[in-house]
Order: C-alpha cells, then sequence, then structure tokens
C-alpha cells in the first residue's frame, strides 16, 4: 500500500523537499547542538547526525501529533541519547556523515562563536543534570530550547496535560535554576 | 565561499538522492500490483472509516474503565468512557477506596470545589496518595503514556479521607483533577461555570 503522505515523507527520497526543510531548521539544530556541547568537531559531528536521523525517520511524523518543530526536537533529543550511549569509536565507525571533516578553520570560528553564545542556555541544561530524568526532559525544552508545553510534550511524546502537570511540580526548581527575568520562565509561569 | 552548512547539506542531498532509485526500482515492476494493493487499501480504508466510526463509539461505550491493583498495592485507573462515575466509585470502594467521582464537561465545574491548575504546585498536596512525582517514578511516567488517569496509594489515606476525582473530557482531550477530601461525604456534583478550558494550552490529548 502506498505511504500515506504525512507532510514529511518526501524528504526521505526528494532532494529539493529535504532542501527546503533543512534550511526551514538549520539554524534550530546548529543551537540545540551549541546548547549542549562545547567542542566544535563534536557540535558538527551531532548536528550531522541529527539530519541523518530526520532523513530515517521523516516517515514517522504526523501533523496531528504537533508541528515540525516538537518532532524535530524529538529527534535531536534521541541523537543525543544515542550518541552518549555509545562509545566514540563505535559511534565513529557507523557515522554516515562525519560532520567534522566538513569543517574549515572559518566554520570552527564560527562555531566557537556560536558555543559562546549559547552559554547560558548551555549551563542551563547543566544545571538540571541532576533532576529526576522526566522533569529534566521537559525542563530542557522549555527553559534551555524555548518550546512551548505543546511542542515540548511532542518532542517527549507525552499529551499536553501530562506535561502541564510535570512543569507545575517542577515550579520550585524552575524558580531556583533560572532567573525569574528570562523569557522561557516567564512563558513557563502561564 | 561554502560554510560548513553548505557542505553539509550537500552530503545529506546524496544521501537523500541514493534512497530514491531504490524507491522507484522496487515499484516500476510492481506498477499494477501497487495500483491493484493501493485501490483495494483505498476501498478497504474507506470501508474500514464507515465501519470504523460506530464501531469506535460502540467500543469505547462498550469498554469498561478498569481499575487495577498492582503488585505494589497501588491502583491504576483507566479512564475509556466517561458516561458511568458511579461504576468507577463502585470499584474503587471494592478495592478500598472511598471515591466521588464526576466526569464533566469543559467549561463546567462542581460547585465548592473548584478547578484548579497549580494543583500539583502545591507542596504535598495529597500526601502522596496520588503517587509519586512524574518524572522520578518510572511507573507514573509510563502511566502517563497511556490510559491510566491516576495511580493511588490506598496505604497513604487515612481514615475518614475520601479520593475526589473530577474529570473534564472530550474526544481529544482529558483532565483530571485528583483531591483528598479528608472527612464527610462529599456533596453531588452542582455544575457552575468554570474549569479547564479545551483548547488551553497544556489541556489535551
Amino acid at each position: 500500500m502506498a505511504e500515506p503522505e504525512n507532510g514529511l515523507s518526501r524528504i526521505r527520497h526528494d532532494p529539493e523537499a529535504f532542501e527546503a526543510f533543512y534550511r526551514r531548521h538549520v539554524e534550530t539544530v546548529n543551537r540545540f547542538v551549541a546548547r549542549r556541547v562545547d567542542d566544535p568537531h563534536t557540535a558538527a559531528d551531532m548536528t550531522a547526525d541529527v539530519f541523518i536521523a530526520v532523513i530515517d525517520s521523516a516517515h514517522t511524523y504526523r501533523p496531528s501529533c504537533g508541528n515540525e518543530i516538537g518532532w524535530l526536537f524529538g529527534v535531536a533529543r534521541n541523537v543525543l541519547a544515542a550518541n552518549r550511549r555509545r562509545a566514540g569509536r563505535e559511534l565513529r565507525a557507523n557515522q554516515r556523515i562525519a560532520g567534522r571533516r566538513l569543517l574549515d578553520p572559518d566554520d570552527i570560528d564560527r562555531l566557537v562563536e556560536r558555543i559562546d553564545a549559547e552559554s547560558t542556555g548551555r549551563r542551563t541544561y547543566q544545571a538540571l543534570a541532576d533532576l529526576p530524568a522526566g522533569v529534566r526532559a521537559l525542563l530542557e525544552l522549555i527553559v534551555v530550547d524555548g518550546l512551548t508545553v505543546t511542542e515540548a510534550a511532542a518532542a517527549l511524546d507525552i499529551r499536553p496535560v501530562t506535561a502541564r502537570v510535570r512543569l507545575h511540580r517542577a515550579r520550585r526548581v524552575l524558580r531556583d535554576v533560572v532567573s525569574a527575568q528570562t523569557p522561557a520562565m516567564a512563558y513557563a509561569k502561564e | 565561499m561554502q560554510t560548513f552548512e553548505d557542505r553539509l547539506l550537500a552530503e545529506l542531498k546524496h544521501v537523500v538522492a541514493t534512497n530514491r532509485p531504490a524507491a522507484e526500482s522496487r515499484r516500476r515492476p510492481r506498477r499494477w500490483t501497487g495500483r491493484i494493493v493501493l485501490t483495494a487499501g483505498v476501498v478497504a480504508a474507506a470501508v474500514g472509516t464507515v465501519i470504523a466510526v460506530p464501531a469506535l463509539t460502540q467500543d469505547k461505550s462498550a469498554r469498561a474503565n478498569a481499575i487495577e491493583r498492582a503488585p505494589d498495592g497501588s491502583i491504576a485507573v483507566h479512564l475509556v468512557e466517561f458516561t458511568h462515575p458511579e461504576r468507577v466509585e463502585q470499584k474503587l470502594r471494592a478495592l478500598g477506596v472511598p471515591a466521588k467521582v464526576d466526569f464533566l464537561p469543559f467549561g463546567t465545574q462542581c460547585k465548592g470545589r473548584e478547578y484548579d491548575s497549580d494543583f500539583w504546585m502545591y507542596e504535598k498536596p495529597d500526601a502522596g496518595v496520588f503517587g509519586d512525582d512524574p518524572g522520578s517514578d518510572p511507573q507514573a511516567d509510563e502511566d502517563m503514556r497511556g490510559e491510566v488517569g491516576a495511580r493511588i496509594h490506598p496505604d497513604k489515606l487515612k481514615p475518614g479521607e475520601m479520593v475526589v476525582l473530577d474529570v473534564w473530557f472530550e474526544d481529544a482531550a482529558t483532565v483530571l483533577s485528583p483531591m483528598v477530601k479528608r472527612v464527610g461525604t462529599v456533596p453531588a456534583c452542582v455544575r457552575v461555570p468554570g474549569g479547564p478550558q479545551s483548547g488551553a494550552d497544556g489541556v489535551g490529548g
């Protein structure tokens, strides 16, 4: 039976459709990665890994479950978790595109600048490290990445109401970790 | 001048392009088969839709809300239909949990026990009766992916306390506002305007 059109399935086999998706989101992915790693070579590898995973899993996107951003962050989080689980040697051996090989000195300078620019988000990300996994995942996406509750829920494959309950329970943690002046915190208060 | 992003895009487009011939070569020799299968699929889908709607409706109303005791002694409340709250109360009572359950349309609430979206942020709002913190308890996380509306720990209920479950529902959204009443009976629900609104951020299925 023909594969149902889900809005993103074309990017698996249509270079133009993929390019459009890539240009829409490459900056978002770059910043997501820069908030989590501080080495430009690792950042380049991870960016490549995220888009490879996007190509491989584009058929899983369902517009009814949320917008592209929520789905994309879900994919990126899975890539990040997989990278942490796998030993570096195994990862390099299986990597289909080694992003670091595509870097030239100017790219490295730009990546370092971006990583520096995301240092606040990275510190927040690290401050959340000791929290229970479910709470940390939600706070990361809302406070560090600036997603809405609904988008974060889609990224985590949980119901929005579940995300909201979890967020309420984490309110005190939010106050301790994040300045009340930040836009993300203001949003989280809604 | 090309950047890392440009070079990465070129490599990725190559990966995408290599997916295309494989997909086409699979389809080409099976064109008619594919068309027949597609047609049959469309017909099946159409029939399925016609059948599925009443079937789904019947199924939903026929499926009972399940109340199960877990090996750890906690009780999982699975909510799949919202027409007989008294049956949920009976099942909970049979497992030793005095309960008052109401199913409410969005935009309404019971007088005297108004909806509070900040319920969960209170310090120990339920003294552990409704389970551990989602995120720290794998079971709680797992519950939230399924149809478990609440997990109740009866051993945390004190004598004279009663569980109160107000549940707002519609096709794609359910909101649960569990409470513990300390003593006495809980009066029948008198609906007044208020409660959660369907479509509000964080309220959905």
